[in-house]
């Protein structure tokens, strides 16, 4: 995915998730069930919502990444590895 | 050996390593202005993740979050909803800050929106906002530090000793250590939290009602009017759809604006590491979920707390967990309160130097460090004096709080992203929306829509500072591209990369 794609998948999931968590966006998901992990459906919705953000900045992240490195402009530090 | 004495043990070992980590870390940093405020710009994206997630989630998190599924319902979820919202952008903000102070030297927020903007009266009104915010914060952390050791040691800590016992410990790493100190704890605080939220909220749940999906059918049977937003007020009376709505907003605005918070972008190593530590932040606010659930464990408990926010601690004690449990809790409540309350004490003193004075008076490096020490001291002492007699008006003055610190958000936007905004609309903006807030705070029937006096305030501010910018003169070119051209990280400007 190019840098400006994934930048406008960002912006999307951003204006999706103010609408899906707030009125009248919520109202639809706004029950009890089906259960989801033995929780509401409304509170795995909202939390969904932010697991889903991962995925979206993670894709970004890639893309600018890898951009980044075609261009060979390296960042000047590489950053500690999460292990 | 009763229960209270090992639950002090854990919370004392806890104190104690929070210390050693504190001071150690401290030593390792140059001993100039960027050393104590932002730790020589060195953070790698480890530390950097769990010192926005420590700092971000305070108190609150252990003791209002459940506080709320308890007594509120899904009106809760909110604060799940606006993490996200709030932070995701800072992918953008935060890189560019983060450069910007690189090749500027910037250490606050008030120096990059001055930098864009250049007046003193606007670092002064920054200063004074950031201020005015911190100290009812710092004071409900205080607070709740006080309410942990006195409920989990049956009142054999009371209120008092015990947040002066915490805070004592995190006045001083934060004098001797600074922003390493507040970073390298952070780090430390910031996983207990993770682990104690996560083990307590899955146990408990599971202890009570033999899971979350039968605890859930249970409360549906007997009160869902908790399952159905927009929940419910404090009072018990339904919420309104205005307010659920717009308290994710102003939360979503506010929340990366936080001086504090926000100043972290400074302290990271380089650009990469701090986009990466926004990309994984949705993965600590999860710990949310499990705090929720806890909340939510306590509505069909056959005992009920003296207060909502108690929630949490109560059960633990009225389950019977073992002591040690019990002292775990009491250090990731702590930690959580501990990992936000350093960070504003030290953001206090470094703003109110570095934006409030240092504009006005020559000062050296020495100085600067000195005076903000000298603060650091000053601040934690009254903080803690009006925490220990002033406890009433608390969550009042941290609403207030939001609402102020949600006006930042225009200067902030606007100095990195609108080539066309005016230093004095700037200026104006900020002080329109301030008084909006403030206003609609005092006349809270005259909201329309029951929306948040943030995001009055900020529809306000933007009005204001779109129309003052059109009628005043331009800022030249040059001076703008270094903000704005400076680009997100694939921007075209690049003028200013490849230094340090």
């Amino acid at each position: 995915m190019s840098v400006k794609a994934a930048r406008g998948l960002v912006v999307l999931y951003l204006a999706a998730l103010a609408i899906a968590l707030t009125f009248p966006g919520v109202l639809p998901f706004n029950r009890v069930y089906p259960f989801v992990l033995g929780m509401p459906f409304v509170i795995f919705w909202s939390a969904a919502w932010v697991a889903l953000g991962v995925v979206a900045l993670g894709l970004l992240e890639r893309a600018v990444a890898r951009e980044e490195r075609e261009a060979g402009r390296r960042p000047v530090n590489r950053p500690t590895p999460m292990t | 050996m009763e229960r209270w004495h090992i639950v002090s043990g854990v919370v004392f070992a806890y104190l104690v390593l929070t210390l050693v980590i504190g001071i150690v870390s401290g030593r390792r940093v140059t001993h100039d202005v960027t050393g104590y405020v932002a730790a020589d710009r060195q953070f790698g994206l480890l530390p950097l993740y769990f010192i926005i997630g420590g700092t971000v989630f305070s108190a609150f998190a252990f003791l209002g979050a459940p506080g709320w599924a308890y007594s509120r319902g899904v009106a809760a979820l909110y604060i799940l909803g606006y993490g996200v919202l709030g932070m995701a952008p800072w992918y953008f903000i935060g890189a560019r800050a983060s450069r910007l102070g690189r090749s500027r030297g910037y250490v606050t927020q008030a120096q990059l929106v001055t930098g864009r903007f250049p007046a003193r009266s606007l670092s002064v009104l920054l200063a004074l906002i950031s201020v005015a915010a911190f100290v009812p914060y710092i004071m409900l952390q205080m607070s709740g530090a006080g309410i942990v050791f006195a409920t989990v040691t049956d009142g054999h800590v009371p209120f008092w000793l015990g947040a002066a016992l915490s805070y004592g410990v995190v006045v001083l790493y934060v004098l001797v250590g600074g922003a390493a100190a507040v970073g390298w704890t952070n780090v430390f605080q910031g996983v207990i939290m993770m682990v104690v939220a996560w083990g307590v909220g899955l146990y408990i749940p599971g202890l009570l009602y033999g899971g979350v999906g039968p605890m859930f059918e249970q409360i549906n049977a007997a009160r869902p009017e908790l399952l159905a937003l927009p929940g419910l007020r404090a009072d018990g009376t339904p919420w309104s759809w205005g307010g659920y709505s717009t308290a994710i907003l102003s939360s979503a605005i506010g929340i990366a604006m936080w001086p504090h918070i926000f100043m972290k972008a400074f302290t990271a190593r380089d650009e990469r590491t701090l986009r990466l530590s926004v990309v994984l932040y949705p993965t600590f606010q999860l710990f949310l979920v499990p705090l929720l659930l806890v909340g939510f464990a306590g509505v069909l408990f056959g005992t009920r707390p003296d207060n909502p926010d108690h929630i949490l601690p109560h059960l633990l004690l009225q389950t019977g967990m073992p002591a040690l449990a019990i002292g775990l809790f009491c250090a990731g409540a702590l930690a959580a309160s501990m990992s936000t309350g350093d960070g504003l004490l030290h953001a206090a003193a470094s703003i109110a130097i570095e934006d409030g004075i240092a504009p006005f008076v020559k000062l050296n490096e020495q100085r600067q460090r000195m005076l903000m020490q000298v603060l650091v001291l000053s601040v934690g002492a009254a903080a803690y004096y009006l925490a220990i007699i002033a406890r009433p008006n608390l969550v009042w003055l941290l609403l207030t709080a939001y609402g102020l610190i949600d006006q930042i958000a225009p200067p902030v936007y606007a100095a990195l992203y609108w080539r066309r905004a005016t230093t004095a609309a700037v200026v104006s903006g900020l002080i329109a929306g301030s008084a909006t807030c403030i206003f609609f705070l005092w006349k809270p029937g005259l909201r329309p829509f029951d929306m948040h006096e943030g995001v009055l305030g900020v529809i306000v501010n933007v009005a204001v500072l779109v129309a003052v910018s059109l009628r005043t003169k331009p800022q030249p070119d040059p001076h703008i591209a270094s903000f704005v051209g400076a680009g997100s990280p694939q921007g075209p400007g690049e003028a200013v990369r490849g230094e340090a």
